[in-house]
């Protein structure tokens, strides 16, 4: 599992009526975790649809199932639970999947052939990620048992919390994949009482060990920390891999037994993640270190079936591409779609066929197989094909001089039946991370910026891609660091002055939203320029010095500003939107999850209200329930419209 | 299954040792209002214990009556009223969900609700005719609960006011059994307090733009005509104005008026309306300018109120042409604020304790002679033997004269070192005074004295209770002269030969944890500390909290404009120099000090290596109030003092 940035919303449902609005782009699914079956004739991935009728506001994700060739397609769960994380038995006649459909999360099976789902697991606890065995007798997961007395506690009302002992950690279970003779599988610990919190899971292929990357603890500044270790699942003996200050994560044994590979961060470990793939000979010698990849953040996504190529996809600018490296490198580009990006790629077992999803801006996603080799993917899914798209705004890569002159990079969507030589309203959109990038994505996906509906409505939309993105080396994402609100700030500006100067924008009708670090950015330019005349921060970081203490992830803005707060402050203030607040007077919408553990609520009151004591037209929304990403479709619908209400008032 | 039994046996065996523990003040019963009847042969009072059984975890409140000397309890609820011909006591309940105003007979039967449920009572009065009653309450938002239910609900901060309003309801029913509700007054306010008027043709009444605390200080006063219902404005200026008491002649409307324009540091002094010609007349100042009313002399020629000074609160008499003078002052111990008069003005009621007497009510006549206790919420209690508490006066490190309470340990030897803990109070404008250390709060004072540790309770400058002066004090000067008023007066108790100078321990909640935060990053004399609903970092404090304004006055505008200051004052900016083990207890629910500012110092002092552990209570605001959670409370305090000294 790579590391993402901390600051990115995880996983925006891609998701549609006559017009761009929120209700149509409802209508999109998303897909993903898409799987190969072992002979690669079939794969299967997971389809989510949001469920929004009467009381219900929640997405339902199941599992289809489809021939390679695209002649057959079914939908393999049903019923009102979701199921999700399908991976083929090695045999190919079982899929496993996990779900909630018994109350709690548990590891299910149903055969290819036909006929319903049986439990496999029966965990009473919390259960993480699983991995069926090469020789398909036994499923391995990772899970910890809720102490028994927390329900009892808070039934009796002494649910306090002492912090941070309250995440247990996951440990590893087995069971096996068939029934004794009385119907019963029985479980068992692999691990003693977990001293460190378990995060991956990878069988050995003669299935007598299993690889796991682990950490200190279930937090979220605990992946620093990450460290391979080896199980003998005869004995339980347990041999460190990979126990360095570096985070090592995503063991993968090569399919001849003879190396593990895993990805491993430099020291000391940085937020802004660069990462080596490495090779440790199971036979012993030394560690190697494989050559740097173009973007140093590879996810390995497994081996090829000759054991001599690891497979990794990788952001290369507004894309997703597959690259192969092999043992004694450098890598080589396998596949990178000629128009859009790529997500959820996987490789089957034997290494010769991968399954991915893929979407372009005028393309909502859909599943792909490509047997290794090939050139040109199938199509097997139809989760948004039948749906008849409105006229969209055209979308293309954009490049810009920065300040210093520094080559930056953006995605610019025109207004639908753009006329060239006419001046349109302009949206900025800054992206989370700082880490995160945007990639070429169907822009009619539901999300809370609803580009698609901007540009139906005659506004052009800049998403730019300033220092500190992915997707364009280290050096680039590690260029905004100590320097928030800095070159980064003047990378999306020149983007606009760019849109200006091409004779798109109308200087006088912009404005500015992110999200999270695009919420910081958002905040921080109106209070440096007045030409925005309308901002809207989502979930945004207003204040580091309160951020870092309140964070789940204390340890995040120390390693971009070079220092606690309380050792280098005038460089934390120097930085923080909320020191300039007097110098705002962008009308500005604010928007924030009230369960958000990432950047708390308490940074979107700070920055509310010091505008509405100043007397700034502001307004803010809150969102119960909601964590740092908007989950809830009618929640993110809401914030699509809002976005579209607050731009048209105060721009058009 | 003996075994079980035994060892329950055992535990609560050891809950009744001749000692004091957490579990044992936990026992401890409070009494708020006590209303005299009419004709002051009664008394009606409430009395809160908290419920710990199984799944409950909760106060209840209930409602006693004192006849013959003779108690019983009329009913579970709150706020009761005596109707004019004494028959019957009128009391609020949640009984049936929402608050509602009842009424029961003084000598018989089940009680009857009053009001209809479509607008909860939050607070009433009982028209002096006994025909009426007025409450405010809130209209429940139909489209507010459907948004819940399918889950659109997102709020818009500050888009629409909770606000309650005036209604009126009759007493007795109608012929078909019922009783008609009717909105007396609504508008861009809400209404907090209700006050008839003698003739009960008129209903005064307080309101302010919003119910959030942060108007608080933008308090009006309202009046209505009960049968036209035109409402005509009796006192709405830039101050703030507030507990509104008709004379009984009624030729007058006394109330309560902040020196403009109104702050925290106010003082708040008696005025008189004339009903006549409408004419304003402030009276003279009282000692510490926060006269709370009680109500007027039978005569109509001066207004009872009670106030703090010191340790102690009284009851004091200011005629219509002033000075105050004191009526009541208890030999020992303080008086609660919430004193009542009967509607013949014959007795007043109020309750009393001190350090070593549990709180209890008391019936006094207003024409002279001694209170009368009335109630017996804890005479059952065997009370251990406590530590004696005495007031102390020190110099402060500037010349000036600090008071403060010591407790001693309850075995005390003189000439004896012991621990000492340092118990800082929350306000900053809050005071100590001497009520019972046996109540269950979350300092257990008389279990820390019980364990052989005195308490030292300082009023530092800051403190209300010493005058205005003194109470404003510490503006623009947190951790300041405050901290200089505290650390003399533990430097005094060593001096006096009690504390030992290497077992001290600090604590406290809300400004008390924020001093106890800027303590443990100025010193490190203090071998523990534990810091409850405490600030730490104050521009994150101005930007999260309910009551921004408040730092506005303290600290002379808002974060953004004095931003250096209020970084200057924040313990996180100093929290490098901080080593001293830190314990951190913060509500979850709690708006006032929102619980970022305990995970800010938490974070901190994990990342630096301090020891620190920090718990959170959910559902908690920002006074604790689940027994459950408060005895947890009270325990962490005496384990995080035992494992460190």
């Amino acid at each position: 599992m790579k590391v993402l940035g901390p600051l990115v919303v995880l996983a925006a449902l891609p998701v549609l009526a006559d017009s761009w609005t929120p209700d149509f782009s409802m209508k999109f699914q998303s897909v993903s975790q898409t799987t190969p079956s072992p002979d690669g004739k079939w794969v299967v991935w997971v389809q989510t649809r949001n469920v929004v009728e009467a009381e219900k506001s929640e997405t339902l994700t199941h599992i289809f199932l489809a021939s390679s060739d695209a002649t057959r397609r079914l939908q393999l769960t049903r019923g009102d639970k979701s199921c999700d994380h399908p991976s083929f038995s090695p045999d190919g006649r079982w899929i496993y999947f996990t779900s909630d459909r018994g109350g709690k999360r548990n590891v299910y099976r149903i055969a290819l052939r036909g006929g319903e789902a049986e439990a496999i697991t029966e965990f009473k606890g919390a259960l993480g990620v699983y991995a069926v065995s090469g020789d398909g007798k036994w499923v391995a997961f990772s899970g910890f048992e809720a102490p028994a007395d927390l329900e009892k506690a808070k039934k009796e009302k002494r649910d306090m919390r002492v912090v941070d002992s309250d995440k247990p950690n996951q440990t590893l279970y087995l069971v096996p994949a068939e029934a004794d003779r009385d119907g019963k599988r029985v479980q068992k610990k692999l691990l003693g009482d977990a001293k460190y919190h378990v995060t991956s899971i990878e069988w050995s292929p003669d299935s007598h060990a299993i690889a796991f990357a682990r950490q200190p603890g279930a937090g979220a500044d605990d992946w620093t920390r990450s460290d391979i270790s080896e199980v003998e699942v005869e004995g339980g003996k347990v041999r460190d891999i990979a126990v360095t200050p570096a985070a090592e994560s995503s063991p993968i044994y090569s399919p001849d037994g003879r190396y593990i590979a895993f990805t491993r961060t430099s020291i000391p470990v940085k937020w802004a993640a660069d990462q080596r793939i490495v090779l440790m000979p199971r036979a012993g010698g030394e560690l190697r270190e494989l050559p740097a990849t173009q973007d140093e953040q590879p996810n390995i996504v497994g081996w090829t079936g000759d054991s001599k190529n690891i497979v990794f996809v990788e952001y290369k600018r507004t894309k997703n591409a597959v690259f192969a490296m092999p043992v004694d490198g450098p890598p080589r580009l396998l596949y990178e779609p000629a128009r859009g990006t790529l997500g959820a790629i996987d490789l089957n077992r034997s290494g010769s066929a991968m399954a991915m999803a893929q979407e372009s801006p005028d393309t909502p996603a859909e599943v792909f197989v490509l047997p290794v080799g090939a050139r040109d993917p199938v199509q097997v899914s139809r989760a948004n094909s039948d749906i008849p798209l409105p006229p969209l705004g055209r979308t293309e890569v954009l490049k810009w001089k920065s300040k210093d002159g520094l080559e930056v990079e953006g995605v610019l969507t025109y207004p639908a039946g753009y006329e060239p030589g006419k001046r349109y309203p302009l949206i900025l959109n800054i992206h989370g991370g700082p880490t995160g990038v945007f990639g070429e994505n169907f822009i009619g996906r539901l999300s809370p910026y609803p580009i698609a509906a901007f540009a139906e409505r005659g506004y052009a939309v800049l998403r730019p891609n300033p220092r500190g993105s992915s997707g364009y080396g280290k050096q680039f994402r590690f260029a905004n660091y100590n320097d928030w609100g800095g070159r980064d700030y003047e990378d999306d500006q020149a983007g606009v002055d760019k849109v200006i100067d091409m004779g798109i924008a109308d200087p006088d009708r912009l404005a500015i939203m992110g999200w999270s670090y695009g919420g910081f950015m958002t905040s921080w330019t109106i209070t440096q320029t007045n030409r925005f005349k309308a901002a809207v921060i989502g979930a945004g970081v207003t204040n580091l010095w309160s951020f870092t203490g309140t964070a789940d992830i204390p340890g995040f803005l120390p390693d971009y500003f070079g220092g606690e707060p309380w050792e280098a402050f005038d460089n934390w203030k120097k930085h923080s939107p909320i020191t300039y607040i007097a110098n705002v007077q962008t009308p500005t919408l604010i928007l924030h999850g009230e369960a958000d553990d990432r950047v708390p609520i308490s940074q979107g009151y700070e920055y509310y209200h010091a505008l509405k004591q100043r007397g700034v037209t502001a307004k803010m929304v809150v969102y119960p329930r909601t964590p740092h990403g908007p989950r809830e479709p009618k929640f993110v619908m809401d914030i699509m419209q809002r976005h579209l209400d607050w731009v048209e008032k105060y721009v058009r | 299954m003996f075994d079980k039994k035994c060892s329950v046996w055992l535990l609560s065996a050891a809950a009744f040792a001749a000692s004091w523990t957490p579990e044992l003040q936990m026992k401890v019963k409070t009494v708020g209002e006590v209303v005299p009847s009419p004709d002051g042969r009664m008394a009606a009072y409430t009395q809160v214990r908290g419920v710990m059984d199984g799944e409950k975890s909760e106060s209840i409140t209930e409602v006693w009556l004192w006849t013959s000397g003779e108690r019983y309890r009329l009913a579970v609820g709150t706020e009761p009223r005596f109707a004019p011909n004494g028959r019957f006591v009128y009391f609020t309940s949640e009984r049936e969900g929402k608050p509602a105003v009842y009424r029961i007979a003084v000598d018989g039967g089940e009680a009857e609700r009053i009001s209809e449920s479509k607008a909860p009572a939050s607070s009433y009065e009982l028209s002096p005719n006994g025909k009426w009653i007025a409450f405010t309450g809130r209209e429940p938002d139909a489209e507010e609960e459907r948004a819940k239910k399918e889950k659109r609900d997102f709020r818009v901060i500050d888009d629409s006011p909770k606000n309650a309003q005036l209604w009126l309801v009759s007493a007795e029913p109608d012929a078909g059994g019922k009783r008609s509700v009717r909105s007396l007054a609504a508008g861009p306010y809400n209404v907090s307090s209700v006050q008839w008027s003698p003739d009960s043709r008129r209903i005064a009444f307080e309101t302010r733009p919003t119910s959030d605390a942060n108007d608080g200080r933008k308090a009006d006063i309202l009046e209505v005509d009960v049968e036209t219902g035109v409402v005509k404005p009796i006192a709405a200026t830039a101050a703030s104005e507030a507990q509104p008491r008709y004379s009984r002649d009624g030729r007058f409307l006394a109330f309560v008026r902040t020196v403009e324009p109104a702050g925290v540091l106010s003082g708040a002094r008696i005025i008189l309306y004339s009903r006549a010609n409408g004419q304003l007349r402030e009276l003279p100042a009282t000692y510490d300018e926060s006269p709370n009313l009680v109500d007027w002399t039978p005569d109509s020629r001066g207004v009872y109120f009670v106030e703090a000074r010191g340790t102690r609160s009284a009851v004091y008499l200011m005629p219509v042409d002033g000075p105050a003078q004191p009526t009541y002052q208890p030999a020992k111990g303080t008086l609660g604020f919430s004193a009542r008069m009967n509607s013949t003005g014959t007795y007043v009621g109020f309750s009393r304790q001190s350090p070593s007497e549990p709180v209890e009510a008391y019936l006094m006549p207003v024409g002279g002679g001694e209170p009368v206790r009335v109630s017996a919420a804890n005479s059952d209690l065997e009370l251990p033997a406590l530590g004696e508490t005495k007031v102390i006066r020190w110099k402060s490190k500037d010349g000036r004269d600090v008071e403060g309470l010591l407790t001693l340990p309850a075995d005390y030897e003189k000439g004896k070192k012991v621990p000492l803990i340092l118990n800082i109070h929350g306000g900053p404008a809050g005071a100590f005074n001497e009520s019972f250390i046996g109540a269950s709060g979350l300092y257990p004072i008389a279990t820390f004295a019980a364990k052989g540790w005195a308490v030292l309770r300082p009023n530092p400058r800051g403190s209300s209770a010493y005058g205005r002066t003194f109470r404003a004090s510490n503006l623009n000067d947190w951790g300041g002269g405050d901290y200089n008023d505290i650390m003399t007066g533990v430097d005094y108790v060593i001096a006096e030969g009690i504390a030992d100078p290497n077992r001290m321990v600090v604590m406290g909640w809300s400004y008390g944890g924020y001093m106890t935060n800027w303590v443990v990053t100025q010193t490190t004399r203090f071998k523990a500390a534990a810091a409850g609903a405490g600030l730490s970092n104050m521009p994150s404090m101005w930007g999260t909290n309910d009551i921004p304004a408040v730092l506005d006055d303290y600290f002379s505008g808002p974060s953004y404009e004095q931003f250096d200051r209020y970084v200057k004052l924040s313990p996180l900016y100093h929290v490098k120099n901080a080593v001293t083990p830190m314990l951190i207890l913060h509500g979850e629910a709690d708006i006032r000090v929102p619980t970022s500012q305990g995970y800010e110092m938490y974070n901190a002092l994990k990342r630096k290596g301090v020891e620190t552990q920090m718990v959170v209570y959910p559902r908690t605001p920002h006074g604790p109030r689940e027994p459950k959670f408060v005895l947890d409370i009270m325990q962490r305090h005496v384990e995080w003092i035992e494992k460190h000294i």
